[in-house]
């Protein structure tokens, strides 16, 4: 199921792209994402729900995380907002 | 397999190659389909006190807030300086379909120089020229000068070609909850 992930958005490198953060974590998770992944005005990215249990969600990034070799990762429930 | 500049086009009708905007001379290599440089530059910021750690975290926050641009239509030509990194885009935006036709491979591609601007030192990539099946987006481009001569770059010259090839086997869309760990546990 598609959703969005609340994290923080910046200007990325090139015009049409954005610097993506998750953070609340170590290390803090960033990469670069265009912009239709994203929704600036709300800092929230695309991602896909895996599962969901005991208020921890399993969701899969759009992109890969330059900090990790998995787009998958666990975030509080509360963060995460149904498409 | 490689694809042929005519398997290329006939994966474009079918839907499960992307090429936007198309370029208008397709069929000029047998084999792949050039790709033109788009018009902004990035260059990042020479810091000789700072050393990087990628998987320390927050390295796309610290390359975009260390890096300025070059608009090549609004400031003209960019001449690399030799041996100093600059990153470059490619006009066209790729979209490697996944499941567009169940009946068909899914397709991967990998971004390569041209002979032209080999033969005067400059590199368009390395060490990242997989464009995965599935990815969207437009190809960032590691632009580097070796050579002695001074090459300006432009909007749109055709600075680099995609090879198209067919994956075996069907690439799994989104990854499992355990993708990425090393435990059979899940940790």
């Amino acid at each position: 199921m598609t959703a969005w992930l609340k994290c923080d958005i910046s200007k990325g490198m090139f015009p049409d792209e954005f610097t993506v953060q998750i953070k609340g974590r170590t290390p803090i998770l960033s990469f670069f994402a265009p912009s239709e992944l994203v929704r600036p005005t709300k800092d929230a990215i695309r991602c896909e729900i895996v599962q969901t249990e005991n208020g921890t969600t399993t969701v899969v990034l759009p992109i890969r995380p330059y900090e990790q070799a998995s787009r998958v990762i666990q975030v509080p429930t509360t963060e995460v907002e149904s498409a | 397999m490689i694809l042929s500049n005519t398997a290329i086009r006939q994966a474009v009708e079918d839907g499960r190659l992307i090429i936007d905007p198309l370029p208008a001379n397709f069929y000029s290599n047998t084999s792949s389909i050039d790709l033109r440089l788009d018009n902004v530059l990035v260059i990042p910021e020479e810091n000789p006190s700072v050393s990087i750690k990628p998987g320390a975290g927050g390295l796309a926050q610290y390359l975009s807030k260390n890096s300025s641009t070059h608009d090549l239509k609004t400031q003209g030509p960019f001449t690399l300086p030799k041996g100093e990194l600059i990153l470059g885009q490619t006009l066209e935006r790729i979209h490697l379909v996944s499941h567009a036709d169940p009946t068909k491979p899914h397709l991967a591609a990998r971004v390569e120089g041209k002979s032209s601007y080999a033969r005067c030192g400059i590199l368009v990539h390395f060490t990242a020229p997989t464009i995965h099946a599935g990815f969207p987006g437009k190809i960032t481009l590691e632009l580097m000068r070796l050579g002695p001569l001074e090459v300006p770059l432009e909007a749109g010259i055709p600075i680099c070609q995609l090879i198209v090839e067919e994956v075996q086997g069907i690439p799994k869309d989104a990854p499992s909850q355990f993708d990425g760990q090393s435990h059979p546990a899940g940790r």
